[in-house]
């Protein structure tokens, strides 16, 4: 029993777990399994509030908001890339251009919530390896995929399984990368990287919850309407209107945390 | 149950009396406590302990609004003590809480305790 709490208590986020960890796991382990749920839901609870997290300074919680920040627009650039591949729910012209849209504001919210790069040579070389250790094995997969496809094969004629792995590696690339990219922000620490203050903060994480709010929207709407059910179309849908509750959540977190403009 | 009954209900939750920061505040209110005995504390005073999911997310959300501050250590336990901000905010809420129940017992023409 003591296992699984442990177990559990170890699903918290480092910088909660460093603070309260071992008094989470004594309060839990006396309580038995019942308190399973009551931590669960307490884990689930804490990863959707990175603004919360145990902090040695005001800036250290900025920088995981904006973390999360390009975590919700990587994300919901990965849901919406999904349902424009497959193109079915998206047909119309009206919906492809309000999506597109929605692409414009989450570069947008990018560009509010993205730590931005000490002007120095060192920052630069850190963020720079941490770039290249994150990101060569989607790279290469990436790219693989395609010096493959554009060697001459005809997808026709190439046997089911080559195109079923050629598909596999494309969307585990594109995931992988929309993985690793919050990691080197996580990675380089505040030597490299400087968060934004907290109005242009605020401002991102509206503009990225008002292009997942728009594109969950228009595809959930898209997925149902015209007689027809696309079951991706609806997944995709709920889980961009759900990155939107996450905002949402970090919107209300950032006025009630004391402000350090 | 009629709905003016339901909107009561749903009213009383709204006032937070059993919110776990409130409860986690009012048992400091005393002094410094560990996580262990914060809950004991509010077990006494509610009869019910908190959840450790539940009492760690209130103690965290209450750090980060810097109305409770960790102290040093004693091996596994940590405790935390209220900051004059969090005291401040906690007699805020008693006495607002306190008010809409003198209120509410009067308009049941019950004696307030």
């Amino acid at each position: 029993m003591s296992v699984v709490t442990r177990s559990l208590v170890r699903l918290y986020p480092d910088a909660f777990r460093v603070r309260w960890g071992a008094m989470v796991e004594d309060e839990a382990r006396g309580a038995g399994w019942k308190s399973w749920p009551n931590l669960i839901v307490g884990i689930v609870d804490m990863w959707l509030h990175p603004a919360l997290w145990p902090a040695d300074a005001p800036a250290q919680r900025q920088r995981r908001v904006a973390t999360m920040g390009i975590t919700v627009a990587l994300a919901a650039w990965f849901l919406s890339h999904i349902t424009a591949e497959q193109g079915d729910p998206l047909s119309s012209s009206v919906a492809s251009g309000i999506m597109h849209g929605c692409t414009t504001l989450l570069l947008i919210g990018i560009a509010l919530v993205a730590p931005r790069p000490r002007p120095t040579l060192s920052a630069t070389i850190t963020l720079l390896r941490w770039g290249v250790r994150r990101l060569t094995v989607p790279t290469l997969l990436g790219t693989s995929v395609v010096v493959v496809v554009h060697g001459g094969i005809d997808p026709t004629a190439s046997p089911p399984t080559l195109r079923a792995a050629l598909l596999a590696g494309w969307w585990i690339a594109l995931g992988l990368g929309a993985i690793q990219i919050p990691r080197i922000f996580t990675g380089v620490g505040a030597d490299a990287v400087v968060p934004p203050h907290a109005g242009r903060l605020r401002a991102g994480v509206w503009t990225l919850a008002a292009a997942s709010a728009t594109g969950g929207a228009t595809i959930l709407g898209a997925a149902v309407a015209d007689g027809g059910f696309h079951p991706l179309g609806a997944a995709v849908g709920v889980g961009l209107l759900l990155l939107t509750a996450v905002c949402a959540g970090t919107l209300r977190d950032l006025r009630e945390l004391p402000s350090v403009d | 149950m009629p709905r003016s009954m339901v909107r009561c209900q749903n009213e009383g939750n709204g006032m937070q009396a059993n919110d776990a920061q409130t409860l986690v505040l009012c048992a400091l209110a005393d002094g410094p406590l560990h996580g262990y005995a914060i809950n004991a504390a509010i077990e006494e005073l509610t009869g019910d302990r908190l959840g450790p999911g539940s009492l760690y997310g209130a103690l965290t959300r209450l750090e980060s609004k810097q109305l409770i501050e960790p102290l040093d250590g004693q091996g596994r336990q940590r405790p935390v003590q209220l900051t004059p901000q969090g005291r401040e905010v906690l007699e805020r809420e008693l006495r607002t809480m306190a008010r809409v129940a003198n209120a509410g017992l009067r308009r049941l023409r019950v004696n307030p305790a």
